[in-house]
């Protein structure tokens, strides 16, 4: 009966042991998972103010008749989206979208005018907006 | 059942409708294209990556009705004779030309003077280059 007590004593030990690995291992695993939620809510609200930001620029460059503020604007628009580019952009459709737009802003800007699609210009940049706000809104809620 | 039948009509009219005006609109590529039957390009200038540009600079591309394209190279006067195809894609006009690939093809006016673009595939990579030529008419 002497000898059982130090097995006894082991064995509350061991179970003392595993379960303050599984106490801390799950403290680190919520720990990495709250981190990460963090970073995922702080990174969709950049991409969505970038977004916007993009948006808005996109609205005053279609509608703007003063060739000096299409400069600016578009001054603005590419420092813009490169920004985005570099940081957030990850969805391919908008991506090709701006492409498409820069190409027809340096028509536009270079007074290049399109003979049998004279709209594309506009047609381009209202496709953007709508891209952008279909793709704001298809992002998940938290 | 006629209410049926009326929307099916009115549908059918639709469709016809969009693809006459797609014919349409590629119609007039088609005219700027040959000027009705046949029209020479010469390469007047290329942007971006001319070292790697298919056409060189002063290539005439005589384009005919009969969907066949030749094109001369003044340095080396060789001539090749290929097919050519227009197509639309997303609103863009897309022109075939064999094995040198597709093309987005447009029709420009800039300081008074008509160009006829072809340009490379847009892709969403900002790093994946776009060539840009630009044919001014040669006759």
């Amino acid at each position: 009966m002497k000898s059982a007590k130090p097995i006894t004593t082991k064995k509350n030990f061991l179970k003392i042991f595993i379960c303050l690995i599984a106490a801390l291992s799950l403290i680190f695993t919520l720990i990495a998972w709250f981190n990460s939620r963090q970073n995922g809510n702080e990174f969709k609200a950049k991409e969505i103010s970038a977004y916007k930001k993009l948006d808005l620029l996109v609205a005053k460059i279609i509608t703007t008749t003063d060739p000096d503020s299409l400069v600016n604007y578009t001054k603005i628009f590419n420092r813009a989206l490169f920004e985005a580019q570099t940081s957030s952009f990850q969805d391919s459709v908008i991506s090709l979208s701006m492409r498409r737009f820069t190409f027809e802003l340096n028509d536009k800007l270079h007074g290049i005018v399109n003979l049998l699609d004279s709209g594309r210009f506009e047609r381009t940049g209202q496709s953007i907006i709508r891209t952008c706000a279909a793709h704001i809104s298809s992002l998940p809620a938290n | 059942m006629v209410k049926i039948i009326s929307t099916r009509i009115v549908f059918c009219f639709l469709i016809f409708l969009t693809y006459n005006a797609k014919a349409q609109d590629l119609n007039k590529y088609f005219k700027l294209l040959t000027c009705g039957l046949k029209q020479a390009w010469k390469l007047d200038s290329v942007t971006l990556n001319s070292n790697y540009g298919i056409f060189k600079r002063g290539e005439v591309l005589l384009f005919k009705l009969s969907n066949e394209v030749v094109v001369f190279d003044n340095d080396t006067h060789n001539k090749q004779t290929i097919t050519w195809l227009l197509g639309k894609k997303d609103n863009y006009a897309l022109i075939n030309l064999g094995d040198a690939g597709y093309y987005e093809i447009d029709f420009l006016l800039r300081n008074k003077v008509e160009y006829m673009r072809l340009r490379n595939e847009i892709r969403p990579q900002k790093n994946m280059d776009v060539t840009e030529y630009y044919f001014v008419k040669s006759n």
